[in-house]
């Protein structure tokens, strides 16, 4: 005997079955587009900042980054909206850093070499591509320098916590609070690499400077003797 | 009468400066300069090298004002001013051009491939010997190498400018400086970081 809702069921089946492939093709289909658009983004940086070394940010047009890629413009812009990003993005983009830090005994840690590690570590990266590519991108810059130094919330907690336990196990006598200690850091950072890249002269690999200017602003006292100003 | 080489470059430095205030850097040319200041082309680059050459003029002349002062303050036995009227020749230029105009200077500068802004190195003897007396008559608890008080000093004053530049001014400039200097030199407080006005002998920055 025919079950008229086995029809029924056998269609709904069916169609849930054809739904679902559906489904599964659009799925598939979409993580071939994210892996093509990762390899498509991944090849523009790449080539572009080969094509910025070997000829000079200024005289590298769009046009030629998407001949060298072998994409059209309206491709190039539908996955990076200018040149500066490319730059921008791979500045921004710090390799991660992981000291070793001691978490079981915290104040055997040197955190005053922790945040130095950390900046040398940035430091070499904006090195990385030479001076003149640096600073092509302090240039570019419209949107104020905070972004220059890779400072993100992540970065500045890390910091700050650094700070803070240098100051609990006296490794950092600089009496200020942490927030102004990193922001001393901070320019002090910003105007080594300004006084780098305008002195071509200067061995931009004198990054020892660098660690004795850090060490100069954690160290800085501010408790002095009562007879002073008296 | 006729103006002297010198009245007449000051003149185009000067004009050209309150042009770049009132309109905007990229917005002046040597076209408007000229015109301000009634000369010809041929005539301007009789006095200065080129546009971005004015800004660089501007910039040192200003951080040259400093240094009778400093000297002035000096023989008074004013060490700490003596010291932060060296230290902020730059800072009073910069607030005086405004931000736009400073990152326009410092753009200029990177846009330069030659080495442009050494460490100016008459300044850089005279500061050093300032900072060596402060510490013989322990007024400033830092006893680090007097060089490298100097360069701390200058780079964090360097920086400060530039992220004044590109943030658009949003802080206060001097004080900030101030902040840093006091706990970098090792004083008390600021009362002493002070310049010398030309009015009324000194004033608090």
């Amino acid at each position: 005997m025919k079950n008229p809702f086995f029809l029924n069921n056998l269609t709904v089946g069916k169609a849930f079955y054809f739904l679902s492939k559906k489904v599964c093709y659009n799925l598939i289909g979409y993580m071939i587009m994210a892996v093509d658009k990762r390899l498509i983004v991944n090849q523009i940086y790449s080539t572009s900042i080969q094509l910025f070394m070997d000829k000079g940010y200024e005289n590298i047009s769009v046009n030629e980054i998407c001949r060298n890629v072998g994409i059209t413009k309206p491709t190039f812009y539908r996955y990076i909206s200018s040149k500066d990003d490319i730059l921008t993005n791979y500045y921004f983009d710090i390799p991660e850093f992981h000291p070793v830090i001691n978490k079981a005994s915290e104040q055997e840690n040197d955190y005053l070499q922790l945040i130095i590690d950390t900046f040398r570590n940035s430091f070499s990266h904006y090195l990385s591509l030479g001076v003149d590519l640096f600073k092509s991108h302090i240039i570019s810059q419209t949107k104020g320098l905070t972004q220059l130094t890779g400072y993100d919330e992540n970065f500045k907690n890390t910091m700050i916590d650094y700070i803070e336990k240098g100051k609990k196990y006296g490794q950092i006598q600089n009496e200020q609070d942490p927030e102004t200690i990193l922001e001393q850091l901070m320019a002090i950072l910003l105007g080594y690499a300004y006084t780098i890249c305008t002195n071509p002269t200067d061995d931009a690999a004198e990054l020892s400077d660098l660690e004795s200017l850090m060490i100069g602003v954690c160290h800085a006292y501010t408790d002095m003797p009562e007879d002073v100003h008296g | 009468m006729a103006k002297s080489y010198d009245e007449k470059r000051q003149l185009i430095l000067d004009t050209a400066a309150e042009l770049f205030a009132k309109k905007g850097f990229k917005d002046v040319s040597v076209m408007d300069i000229c015109n301000s200041c009634n000369i010809t082309k041929p005539t301007f680059y009789k006095y200065v090298v080129s546009k971005e050459s004015i800004l660089t003029d501007i910039f040192k002349q200003g951080e040259k004002l400093v240094i009778p002062n400093m000297i002035e303050l000096r023989k008074q036995n004013k060490l700490l001013p003596a010291f932060w009227t060296g230290m902020t020749g730059t800072l009073v230029v910069a607030e005086n051009i405004g931000c736009d105009l400073l990152k326009s200077y410092i753009v200029t500068l990177l846009k330069q491939s030659a080495e442009s802004d050494r460490f100016n190195t008459s300044l850089q003897i005279e500061m050093e010997s300032i900072i060596e007396e402060l510490q013989k008559q322990h007024l400033i608890k830092n006893m680090t190498a007097p060089k490298d008080i100097y360069k701390l000093a200058v780079y964090l004053n360097r920086g400060l400018l530039m992220m004044w530049a590109f943030n658009g001014g949003t802080f206060d400039l001097t004080a900030s400086f101030r902040r840093s200097m006091v706990t970098i030199l090792g004083i008390k407080d600021g009362r002493d970081l002070i310049l010398r006005s030309d009015s009324d002998g000194l004033v608090y920055a």
